[in-house]
């Protein structure tokens, strides 16, 4: 992968306001939603503690989890296929797909499944593979990425869907969103009667049943897993969790912090396969290893993929996902770009922070990503021989950041956010990132200080 | 009884209908509603108390354009979520909440429980396929509007007997 320049992206992506708007509607309705369910989620605090623990206790024995999970889902009649890139993921797909002669496949939404660039490497086999998930299904259809891992298509308006629709799908021209689901859903509904498999992510590995959970609102995923007479669930090694009995701590913390949801309308826990119904798990390392072998990154791996931290970002909320040009945006995704496409590819990133804290608060399993971010950027500038690349980069990020336009709009959504969470959260600082832009860039982008005290400073000040 | 109030209000801030019905009433009563929404031919896969209906439409088991709406038979109900939990032995049981546009689902009142936890400390072992289902399929992919019946059911409707 070649280097992403995240601010050449950002500047592109700001000088177009429709997106700027439509993330901003995205991330501020999801926030709203947030907020008004934990209400109704006394013991929320105590849930996160419980999924926190639960993590560290995989982390703590990861093999052995592993290890415990894949024996049971064998168990459970599951293949198991294990690759240690993206490359041999690929190959192991194409190798059961080629085995039971699958042409066509459709598939619910996957992050690993786009960490992998499956759809492009199938596609050049002749193998079709429709995404279903209808934000999946309309950026497929207009050949973009994904820009927010809850609401991918989410940079389109309902003009561009519309036209994408008449012109590639050859729909009657219509911007009713009703008329528009209406039409994917009839158009996919074939394809999952038509199709020799079914593919899927997992969002958790459940170690002592060997079962996996997927989560989803639209039913697109029990189409894909249900119809076709195979199921291919490509995940992550990182999506176990010890017990059935911890499935509803994270079942309870997920959608809240995702969506903004109580619940997700389906929650799709698989346990069995049979000679008529197959089903393969293919389980991917990529770069995971080395994520758990190191002491400030293996935090990361606890990541539940719920997307509140990209919601809940300053810099995600002006630029949105397309600007970290990765399938893993927001703020842990800067970390797991640099985790598996390497630094190189991922020098810029670390500095696409205001390293206010917000991420840290919302994160349902307290991942202290800022703590994480400054030390990327501690190894960046060593990497680099430090000085002139750090300020190179400060320098790019002032530069963006300065125009009036933008600190207005920074200001704005600052005390947007803070009227989101309680006064006693301790979020209220945050307007002070916005309003303060020419001190923050006095600030240094490495301190020797942790973060910590650095915030401590910052509050005083 | 305090779950089941519970249960019935989460079901309606999911947007499921809800009624209250008894084993001896309950064929009059989904007879009643079939009438009513001009449902005539139901997709099931019949067990439990589906096998002791005898009802005024055409039941069938194989799925096809014609079916009005799909009928099952749900496990347990979860008071926290409002959710309906349905376990499968295979995934042809999975279909009748998932293919027709209206899903009618019957649940003995005795099954509701407060909580996952319970589900999950009582549910057998080697375990089968689970579902949850919190009302009507959903997406808001589009501008984020919400737009009901993305790929599943638009409607979900629970007949809770007691
Ligand atoms: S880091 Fe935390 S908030 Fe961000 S996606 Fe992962 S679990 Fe969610």
């Amino acid at each position: 992968m070649k280097k992403i320049n995240f601010y050449e992206n950002a500047r592109k992506i700001l000088s177009n306001p429709t997106v700027v708007e439509a993330v901003q509607k995205a991330t501020m309705h999801a926030l709203e939603k947030r907020r008004q369910t934990i209400a109704r989620i006394p013991d929320f605090e105590e849930l996160r503690d419980k999924a926190r623990t639960a993590k560290e206790e995989i982390l703590r024995d990861f093999d052995g989890y592993l290890e415990k999970f894949k024996e049971n889902a064998r168990k459970n009649g599951f293949v198991i296929h294990e690759a240690g890139d993206a490359r041999e993921a690929r190959e192991i797909i194409l190798q059961i797909f080629k085995e039971r002669n699958v042409k066509l496949a459709v598939s619910s939404k996957s992050m690993t499944q786009e960490e992998i660039e499956i759809n492009p490497f199938l596609e050049a086999h002749g193998i079709k593979k429709y995404e279903t998930d209808l934000g999946e299904f309309i950026i497929q259809i207009a050949h973009q990425k994904p820009s927010h891992i809850t609401a991918p298509a989410i940079h389109l308006t309902r003009r561009e869907i519309a036209r994408l629709f008449n012109e590639k799908l050859g729909m009657e021209y219509t911007e009713e969103p009703e008329e528009l689901t209406k039409f994917a859903r009839n158009y996919l509904r074939k394809k999952y009667f038509e199709a020799d498999a079914g593919m899927s992510g997992a969002n958790f590995l459940i170690a002592d049943t060997g079962s996996f959970v997927v989560v989803e609102n639209e039913g697109n995923a029990r189409m894909s897993t249900t119809l076709p007479p195979l199921h291919v669930a490509v995940t992550g090694i990182e999506k176990l969790i010890p017990s059935i009995k911890d499935l509803p701590v994270f079942l309870k913390i997920l959608a809240p912090s995702s969506t903004g949801q109580h619940q997700t309308v389906y929650t799709n826990i698989f346990s069995q396969a049979s000679k008529d119904h197959e089903v393969h798990i293919v389980l991917i390392e990529n770069g995971r290893r080395r994520m758990l072998n190191d002491p400030v990154l293996r935090e990361a791996l606890m990541c539940i993929r719920c997307g509140g931290c990209s919601n809940v970002c300053p810099i995600f909320q002006l630029v949105g996902g397309h600007a970290y040009g990765s399938v893993y945006s927001g703020p842990i995704g800067i970390i797991w770009t640099y985790a598996i496409f390497g630094p190189d590819v991922a020098k810029e990133l670390p500095f696409a922070s205001t390293l206010c804290g917000a991420c840290y608060e919302i994160c349902p399993v307290r991942i202290n990503i800022p703590r994480i971010l400054l030390e990327l950027r501690r190894r960046v500038i060593e990497r680099t021989g430090g000085k002139l690349e750090e300020k190179a980069l400060v320098g790019l990020w002032s530069q963006l950041m300065t125009k009036p336009v933008l600190n207005k709009l920074g200001f704005h959504l600052a005390s947007k956010i803070q009227g989101i969470f309680k006064k006693d959260d301790k979020l209220t600082h945050l307007p002070f990132v916005f309003s303060n832009w020419t001190k923050w860039k006095d600030i240094e982008p490495f301190p020797g200080k942790s973060f910590r005290e650095l915030w401590k400073e910052r509050k005083n000040s | 009884m305090e779950r089941t109030e519970k249960f019935i209000e989460e079901l309606k801030r999911n947007d499921v209908e809800v009624y209250l019905t008894s084993r001896s009433s309950l064929n009059e009563d989904l007879n009643e509603f079939f009438k009513k929404q001009g449902i005539k031919r139901v997709f099931v896969r019949p067990r439990g108390l589906v096998n002791q209906l005898s009802p005024d439409i055409e039941f069938t088991e194989k799925f096809d354009e014609d079916v009005d709406a799909g009928l099952s038979e749900a496990d347990f109900g979860i008071a926290y979520s409002g959710g309906l939990v349905e376990l499968a032995e295979s995934p042809s049981d999975k279909l009748p909440s998932l293919l027709p546009d209206i899903h009618i689902a019957l649940l003995k009142e005795s099954n509701i429980l407060d909580d996952f936890d319970v589900l999950f400390e009582n549910i057998p072992h080697p375990l089968p396929d689970i579902t949850f289902i919190v009302g009507p399929s959903k997406t808001a992919d589009i501008e984020k509007i919400l737009v009901k019946g993305a790929h599943g059911p638009r409607r979900v409707i629970v007949f809770i007997v007691r």
